[in-house]
């Protein structure tokens, strides 16, 4: 059985392979890849041997080269932006490269707390032996320090802010202490954080200003172009549906283009030609659920339809991504459907599927 | 004789400290510098004390002043280096480039085709449609400008100008001639009329010849010697046109144009950063960066310096370079100062990076006599030609601030905005709040207004006669009057009065005398506060109201719906003027019309409605008279058109008077009552264009009153407290604590 989601250092364990066989670069102590061998595995390209390294983030450059750059400094950084522009993505990646090993991930919620980010105690041992190291439950921030790794922490801005704070040691002197066993976690060089949050969120706890000032900030904007969109889209979607192991037929470009159209348009609140101004619905039209309507409408055409991708099995995904609130979001979306997508001509089969849908 | 032709780009930094070397080694006895040749006239003011770049020449047709070109330069040009060197060295610099006035001469015989491509009048674009993209290209940069700066700019090694001026002709010779250029026809003359020069320096017997241009024309100047005939073949013949130039200040957001040179560069402050402390690795320039933060009261630290240099270190280890460029402290700045949020950035760009720098001319360099006389008053009334906006609160009451607002003023009748006026708050009338901000093509408007006279006095009153005579209209001579009183153009104040005069008297156009009367009576009675006479306007007003009431009545026959509202407003305004004036017979005259106007049954309701309210409004008309007047227009003879015309030119603006005089509101229920169901749809959307003029509050109160019905006249007056049924004995005892609530005591 394979696993349904592979650890990006599996996955692409080639790619990362043949990088490190032809680095001719500096590598900063504890990494696996020298900082440019790290931005041309983020952003692709073609080695000397003639290897292909595929893209994995697409956009700019220099965002990834700040983002590289940074971590090779000892200051932490954050991958800001809104939902689904691939800043959990791009951590993994970064992770991956840099250190071999993404999976050193402290998910933050809200019930985040002190022991998920520093260290825990195994209770029955504790109780039975007393304090002592093999009580100690090793959180991956730890282990992070301890191998000279990169952490990941997700979604930090959803943890309590007394919670967040713990990480001012840990980022500023490089130091878990643990004052139960009188002893102390120093981090071994190569140990890094790479956070992300959302700007999009409510509820969420702002930084402090002394935990603001560890992290450079990257924000990580929606793409730019309608083809740099595509092909993020198009790209994903095929890996994930080799993954998923979809029997359906690689989706049209021209479906796709129209899924991209519409979540551009709803984004931007004016259609491409920019002579129509729109609603914006309140969910945020990421690029991330774009491929997940592709995605679905794949599933739907594999196993319910004839295998190709129409209109009908997108229809679902996008009215579902689109409303996510059913009163404002339903206004806004049968305003655009009626104004933008009824006009088009060639857009009458997506129109009437939406429309079956949304009624 | 020996010729070193010394290749640059304009404003680039290494380019400078390369010129500033190679001149000090080969000790030339002249200097060739791209430039226009008219300007050498005035080339030896670059060594005046008071010259403090940027500063730019300006070269303009006598003929035609808006058909001009600048000249930048910079403190870091190689030009300007390769001038204030020649000066100081006492020997001839002399400019080489086509002369501008042949440039004019050929640019407008080709804008009599193409008139669009008049603003790209002179020389080439190197750096821009460039064919050094094809170099770039090779090296691996995606900007040509990049790949120049990387390898021309940025590393100076002392000692090496000689290989440096080397290797920009070699690799300017590989494109030169190979690669097709948009401007290639200028160029060609543009570099036969440098070729030209050369030889005539050599002819001259100069031993040592530097010459100084623009790095794409350096291998085309080599080979002066065989090219004499065809060059000379080329000269002849070209158009001319006479042309003068002079200094004037320039400024670093100006030097991001390309002009004359075609060149321009986006940052001239970190440009200039760069030639005042070619050590700097970068730390200096976060440093200002963090200072300029602070300064905006944003927390940076000294530790967000460190942190940010260090990125950019690390930034420009990755790219392979051997220290951070400006790139890599902006990328550092936004990611650790600014957290990642460009819209800081911006401060940075604009106070820093093109910083707002603005140059200094000698005082004593010879001008037009306008622009000395501009000049003159900007000292006098203490005004600085600034680039970044200024705000200034002039109190008229004060001799200065009213002499600024008069000049102000003026400047604004001559077409130089340079200030703008917004409306001060609070009591207005003696404050004028000013914003300036300096635009150097400001200089050429008012080099181009020098045909109407010599000092900005005698410019504006001349333009503005010169207008108002050709001018037909009163409104447009009306508008000028306003212009001119603040400017306090007496003399033209009186011409146009006149004017108008001469105008009104046979002019049968009512609505535009009345339109024209507004903004005199506004003149009339706000106008003392700057202590001007201005009887002459109160005679002209006068006229004017009685021209306007005896015509009023005729005009307004027989006009339709849209002109009759427009004739509406035109009453109001009318109406507003005469209550501000304050003139009882004027008053009278100007009521006795409206009640003419208020007793024609034969023209648009909406007319009577409108005369009937200001009349109400007045008080000339009893409210018992005006309900009479109401019921008169709603009653069932009138077509109901008539009657929503009326009705929509008596509320216009404010129902109000619903609200508080029930006989109205009553006659307005039963006749909305009354209206079959037909007209009612009929007249549906005046009534609702009507209704939608009021302000919501209103809107509300009406609809609450509509609800209750028909209101019961005699419930005017307080009714109250005596309805009630309650005993003041309790009520008093519960006053203390009230009063205990509500902290009294």
């Amino acid at each position: 059985m394979s696993v349904l989601r592979q650890h990006a250092e599996h996955q692409f364990a080639q790619e990362l392979e043949e990088l490190r066989k032809g680095d001719s670069g500096k590598l900063p102590p504890n990494w696996k890849l020298s900082p440019a061998a790290v931005v041309t595995y983020l952003m692709g390209g073609k080695l000397k041997n003639g290897f292909e390294v595929s893209p994995k983030y697409i956009g700019s450059r220099r965002l990834m080269e700040i983002a590289v750059a940074t971590l090779t400094t000892d200051r932490a950084l954050l991958l800001y932006g809104l939902p689904g522009t691939a800043k959990s993505w791009v951590a993994e990646h970064l992770a991956a490269a840099i250190s071999g090993n993404s999976t050193l991930l402290i998910q933050g919620t809200a019930g985040t707390g002190e022991e998920t980010i520093r260290y825990g105690w195994n209770y029955a041992r504790l109780l039975a032996e007393g304090p002592s190291e093999k009580a100690l439950v090793v959180t991956p921030m730890m282990t992070a320090m301890k191998e000279g790794k990169i952490a990941r922490i997700e979604e930090l801005t959803r943890i309590t802010a007394d919670v967040q704070d713990t990480l001012i040691t840990i980022l500023s002197e490089k130091l878990l202490p643990v004052p139960e066993l009188n002893l102390e976690v120093q981090a071994v060089q190569g140990f890094n954080v790479i956070a992300t949050a959302n700007n999009r969120d409510k509820g969420v706890n702002e930084l402090s200003g002394a935990l603001k000032r560890r992290f450079n900030t990257v924000i990580l904007p929606v793409p730019e172009s309608m083809e740099e969109e595509m092909d993020i889209v198009q790209r994903r979607v095929a890996s994930l549906s080799k993954v998923l192991e979809l029997p359906a037929e690689a989706p049209s470009l021209k479906e796709i283009r129209r899924v991209v159209t519409i979540f551009r348009e709803l984004r931007a609140g004016v259609t491409q030609d920019g002579k129509t101004k729109l609603k914006t619905p309140t969910s945020a039209m990421s690029t991330a659920e774009a491929i997940s309507v592709v995605n679905s409408g794949l599933a739907l055409a594999a196993y319910f339809g004839d295998g190709t991708l129409n209109a009908h099995d997108m229809a679902a995904g996008l009215v579902g991504a689109v409303v996510k609130d059913p009163v404002q979001d339903k206004v806004v979306w049968n305003e655009y459907l009626e104004t933008v997508l009824k006009t088009r001509e060639d857009w009458r089969d997506i129109y009437r599927a939406c429309k079956d849908i949304t009624l | 004789m020996s010729i070193h032709i010394l290749g640059i780009r304009h404003h680039g930094v290494g380019s400078a400290k390369n010129i500033d070397e190679a001149l000090r080694k080969i000790q030339p006895d002249i200097i060739l510098v791209e430039g226009p040749p008219e300007a050498e006239v005035v080339l030896s003011w670059v060594v005046h004390k008071e010259m403090k770049p940027p500063v730019a020449i300006l070269a303009y047709n006598v003929d035609d002043p808006q058909q001009a070109v600048f000249y930048p330069f910079a403190v870091y040009s190689p030009e300007w280096l390769a001038l204030t060197y020649g000066a100081r060295q006492e020997i001839p610099v002399w400019f080489m480039d086509l002369p501008v006035g042949h440039s004019f001469a050929l640019g407008k015989a080709k804008g009599e085709e193409k008139k669009e491509e008049e603003q790209e009048e002179c020389p080439a674009p190197e750096f821009h449609d460039d064919p050094m993209s094809c170099l770039a290209g090779i090296a691996g940069y995606t900007d040509s400008e990049q790949w120049w700066d990387h390898h021309f700019e940025q590393n100076y090694l002392s000692g090496e100008a000689t290989a440096h001026f080397e290797a920009v002709t070699l690799s300017m010779e590989a494109l030169h001639g190979h690669v097709e250029t948009p401007t290639r026809k200028r160029d060609d003359l543009r570099e036969a009329y440098m070729r030209r020069l050369i030889r005539k320096a050599g002819k001259e017997n100069y031993k040592t010849i530097a010459v100084i241009c623009g790095a794409w024309h350096a291998p085309a100047l080599e080979d002066h010697r065989n090219t004499e005939r065809s060059d000379e073949k080329l000269l002849k013949g070209l158009p001319e046109v006479s042309v003068a130039t002079t200094w004037i200040p320039w400024t670093n957001s100006r030097l991001g144009l390309r002009s004359g040179y075609g060149a321009g560069i986006v940052s001239p402050g970190w440009y200039e950063h760069c030639w005042k402390h070619p050590e700097d690795l970068g730390i200096r320039w976060l440093t200002r960066v963090a200072r300029l933060f602070r300064q905006k009261k944003m927390d940076t630290s000294t530790a967000h310096i460190i942190e940010a240099y260090r990125l950019a270190e690390s930034l420009a280890a990755l790219r392979n370079r051997s220290r951070p460029g400006l790139e890599e402290l902006n990328e550092a700045t936004r990611t650790v100062l600014c957290f990642g949020d460009a819209v800081l950035l911006k401060l940075v760009e604009e106070e820093l990076i093109v910083a707002r720098n603005i140059g200094k001319v000698p005082s004593a360099l010879p001008k037009l006599p306008l622009q000395a006389d501009f000049e003159m008053y900007l000292k006098k009334y203490r005004l600085e030609m600034g680039e970044a906006s200024k705000a200034y609160e002039l109190d008229l009451r004060k001799d200065l601030d009213l002499n600024r607002s008069k000049f102000l003023h003026r400047l604004e009748i001559l077409g130089i905005g340079w200030g703008s006026r917004q409306t001060a708050s609070g009591k207005g009338t003696f404050k004028e709040i000013w914003t300036l901000r300096w635009h150097p093509e400001m200089m050429i408007r008012l080099i181009e207004m020098g045909i109407w006279g010599n000092t900005v006095e005698d410019a504006c009153s001349r333009l503005l006669l010169d207008r108002s005579e050709q001018g037909q209209s009163i409104t447009e001579i009306a508008g000028f009057i306003s212009q001119a009183i603040p400017a306090e153009l007496f003399a033209v104040i009186e011409k146009l009065l006149a004017r108008i005069n001469e105008l009104a008297t046979v002019s049968s156009d009512i609505p535009e005398l009345m339109g024209a009367l507004v903004p005199l009576v506004e003149v009339s009675r706000y106008g003392n506060v700057r202590k001007t006479d201005l009887s002459a306007i109160n005679i002209l007003v006068d006229g004017l109201i009685t021209r306007i009431c005896i015509g009023l009545p005729n005009a307004c026959y027989g006009l339709d719906e849209t002109s009759a509202g427009r004739m509406v407003e035109l009453i109001r305004k009318v109406d507003e003027a005469v209550r501000l004036l304050e003139n009882e017979d004027l008053e009278k005259t100007w009521h006795a019309t409206l009640l003419v106007l208020a007793d024609k049954d034969n023209i648009q309701g909406i007319l009577t409605g409108c005369t009937c309210r200001l009349l109400f409004d007045g008080q000339v008309l009893e409210a018992a008279e005006t309900g009479r007047r109401f019921g008169l227009a709603l009653s069932v003879g009138n077509e109901p058109a008539y009657a929503a015309g009326w009705l929509e030119g008596f509320l216009r603006g404010s129902g109000m008077v619903l609200l508080l005089d029930d006989t109205l509101w009553n006659l307005l229920y039963k006749w909305v009552a009354e209206l079959d169901p037909a007209h009612f749809v009929e007249l549906m959307p005046i009534l609702r264009r009507t209704f939608s003029g009021f302000d919501p509050g209103e809107r509300r109160k009406l609809g609450e009153k509509a609800r209750r019905g028909q209101a019961a006249p005699a419930t005017s007056g307080p009714s109250g407290a005596a309805d009630y049924d309650f005993d003041s004995e309790r009520a008093v005892k519960s006053l203390p604590v009230v009063m205990q609530l509500l902290g009294i005591n």
